[in-house]
């Protein structure tokens, strides 16, 4: 039986979101389960992903269903809005 | 002595005589108050005569840039302006982008004080030192946006406008200023107290340079600042969608302003959200002076009333003149976003006004009779009516000009108990049932249910939004941080948006003006402009203090009845508890009354003697 691929990604945060991200928001290498989208790998990570609004991957905008693919470099987009 | 940043002086005209004067900008006030909002806090307090009446010749208005606005750097174009408001009797002010701050610089003033009342209908036209009064001719009674295009027909295209529209003239409560054709002053009806004066534009126009206090410094840093702003992850992402992108997000949280406030989630966002705005309306994007992020989206809209040219429109627009009044179409809301402007009504307090007025008359509180046709939620032509009335001060339209409070008032039933607002100033686009640091912050926020003091949402999700310990500490850290660049005279939304660091103002700061202030030291400014603006409306309105720090009963006694937030209040216990934790942190009485001791400390002692005379502070 052959073992799935492993899923590696990079990921940032944007602004003030990287304080509620372990080991903070600066970019970080991980290791996802395959066919795991971005909500499934931030819950895994025990985030609260009602913290981000969506998701920049390799520069095209993404839900946060999108499935994460290896080698996807994924920016996690927080609202710090509010004028 | 001339600091690097400031222009040395401040204009003062007397519209009643036309007269104007012009005094130097003091040391202590550059000192203890930085500029812009600082100087609008210390002028008002100053100037106007305890308990004048907001329309009066007493009362004034405060326009101030900022030491940093129109230098070179990032987000350099912002104006505070304020005045006693006619909306709250309290402290009010508004901020405003585009490119009439830095002019007022150019022109070689930091701040311009206006008092009195005009014979007849003018403008204030200032270039340089010569300040006239004009009659206002034929843009009496135009549209904002009309008005300015005539007026730089009259004057050049390189003066910089600010006017009022008919809502400013007939003296609504929430008549904004505005300027560069779809910025706004929309808060706390400034326009109003513009209109009552006669004063329907101030034109501006210079040619100085800004002294800079280290020239070479600052510009190195100020182009360093820029590749930062345009190097940013968040730049792509979030400049072609600007403030209308957390749409859904803010409706995923469930705390979007939907059919007045009575739910928090809106079923058609998907038709108004982001990605509605870039796809099916937006032309290009439109930003301030010295923007790397510019925010506006300029647009155009067809709907079945007709098509429209609108800058916008943003998020506060979005969500009150969107799901507040139930339009799922993102063409309706540039629509209505468009009669507002041309109207100058502030979008945020007239889509207040729309959801009240249409839930009261679907609550049977107001008749087709008394109204002149029939509410209803989702209706373009409703909502359209609604404004033009309330512009014209016309039937139902005379009632809600006044803002919901008093309309509720008037209106009777329980419909005060979903007339959303605190101080009598109209709630902006965050419900916040499930929000308790939002909560508190809406409920202190010195000027009325304004989000920008401190929006403080994505703390209340990060943290637990079921629970209320730190919730008022980060209001308060957020209420010094976030106002401070209205002081400076700059956007926030560099850093709030992409996450921009705040060193950099931290550094420009001393670099630009000479002035050797941390950012401890700013904050500290910050905290005494917060605590003399809370005096102000002490000594301004009797009584005041916690009483006028609650949410609209809606928020306290019924539960969200639908959607992500389902059940969620904040009860009155709850609230109390927010208010005794913030005002303990604040230093301030359990009535809400900035304590001595505080008071002494942050150099604001001079407001005991006012505030004891009325009673606030026992000897
Ligand atoms: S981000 Fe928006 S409000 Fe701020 S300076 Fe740019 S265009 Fe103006």
């Amino acid at each position: 039986m052959s073992h799935p691929e492993p899923v590696r990604i990079t990921v940032t945060c944007m602004g003030h979101s990287g304080c509620y991200f372990p080991g903070g928001g600066e970019t970080q290498v991980f290791e996802c389960v395959p066919g795991e989208t971005i909500e499934m790998f931030l819950e895994r990570l025990g985030v609260n992903t009602d913290l981000f609004m969506y998701a920049v991957v390799g520069g095209e905008k993404r839900e946060l269903s999108h499935v994460l693919r290896d080698g996807d470099d994924v920016l996690l987009v927080s609202p710090l809005m509010g004028g | 002595m001339t600091l690097g940043g400031y222009m040395g002086k401040i204009l003062h005209v007397d519209l009643t005589t036309g007269e104007s004067l012009t005094v130097p900008t003091g040391e202590d006030l550059i000192r203890d108050y930085v500029g812009g909002r600082g100087f609008v806090a210390k002028l008002l307090w100053d100037l106007v005569p305890p308990g004048t009446e907001p329309f009066s010749e007493d009362n004034i208005v405060v326009i101030a840039p900022g030491p940093l606005t129109g230098v070179y750097m990032p987000g350099s174009g912002k104006v505070h302006m304020g005045t006693k408001s006619p909306a709250t009797g309290c402290y009010g002010d508004s901020n405003m982008g585009g490119h009439f701050s830095p002019e007022i610089k150019y022109a070689g003033y930091d701040a311009i004080v206006i008092k009195g009342k005009a014979p007849e209908p003018s403008i204030l036209v200032i270039d340089e030192d010569s300040v006239r009064l004009e009659g206002a001719g034929d843009v009496w009674g135009a549209g904002a946006i009309t008005a300015e295009k005539r007026l730089k027909e009259r004057l050049g295209e390189d003066f910089q406008i600010a006017v009022i529209g008919p809502a400013g003239e007939n003296l609504v409560k929430y008549a904004c200023i505005s300027h560069d054709f779809g910025r706004q002053a929309g808060r706390t009806g400034i326009g109003a107290v513009w209109g009552w004066k006669n004063l329907k534009a101030v034109c501006v126009r210079g040619s100085r340079s800004i002294p800079i206090a280290k020239p070479r410094e600052a510009f190195d840093k100020a182009k360093e600042m820029y590749a930062t702003c345009y190097g940013k992850p968040g730049f792509k992402a979030w400049t072609p969608y600007g403030t209308a992108e957390v749409v859904n997000w803010v409706n995923k949280v469930g705390a979007f302003p939907t059919r007045n406030f009575s739910e928090t989630y809106f079923e058609g966002h998907e038709g108004i959200n982001g990605q509605a705005l870039v796809d099916r309306v937006k032309l290009i994007d439109k930003g301030c002076f010295g923007c790397p992020t510019p925010c506006g989206k300029y647009s155009k809209a067809k709907t079945s009333l007709g098509e429209v040219r609108v800058e916008g429109p943003e998020y506060e627009t979005i969500a009150l003149l969107g799901g507040n009044v139930a339009l799922s179409q993102i063409e309706e809301v540039a629509y209505a976003n468009a009669v507002a402007d041309e109207l100058g009504l502030d979008t945020i307090s007239g889509g207040n006004a729309a959801g009240f007025a249409i839930e009261c008359f679907k609550k049977g509180l107001l008749t087709e009779e008394q109204v002149g046709r029939v509410l209803d939620w989702g209706d373009l032509a409703s909502v359209v009516y609604l404004l033009e009335k309330i512009a014209k001060r016309e039937g139902i339209g005379d009632i809600l000009a006044d803002g919901v409070k008093a309309a509720s008032e008037r209106i009777g039933g329980d419909s005060e108990r979903f007339a959303i607002q605190v101080k009598g100033l109209e709630w902006s686009g965050y419900e916040a049932r499930w929000a308790p640091s939002m909560m508190i912050s809406y409920m202190t926020c010195d000027v009325g249910a304004h989000h920008n003091r401190s929006w403080a949402i994505t703390h209340d999700v990060a943290t637990g939004r079921d629970n209320l310990e730190g919730k008022s500490e980060k209001a308060i850290e957020l209420q010094h941080i976030r106002p401070l660049f209205d002081a400076l005279g700059l956007c926030r939304l560099q850093w709030v948006e992409i996450g921009f660091e705040l060193e950099n103002y931290a550094e420009v700061f001393p670099l630009v003006t000479g002035i050797e202030a941390r950012w401890e030291d700013l904050l500290r400014v910050s905290e005494r402009i917060w605590n003399l603006t809370r005096a102000f409306s002490a000594r301004e309105v009797d009584g005041f203090g916690r009483l006028w720090d609650y949410p609209p009963r809606r928020f306290m006694e019924e539960p969200v009845p639908s959607g992500p937030a389902e059940g969620k209040v904040l009860t009155r216990e709850q609230c109390d508890h927010l208010l005794d934790d913030y005002y303990d942190r604040r230093g301030w009485t359990r009535e809400g009354i900035p304590g001595e001791d505080k008071l002494e400390e942050l150099g604001l002692g001079f407001v005991i003697p006012e505030l004891t005379r009325r009673g606030y502070i026992l000897k």
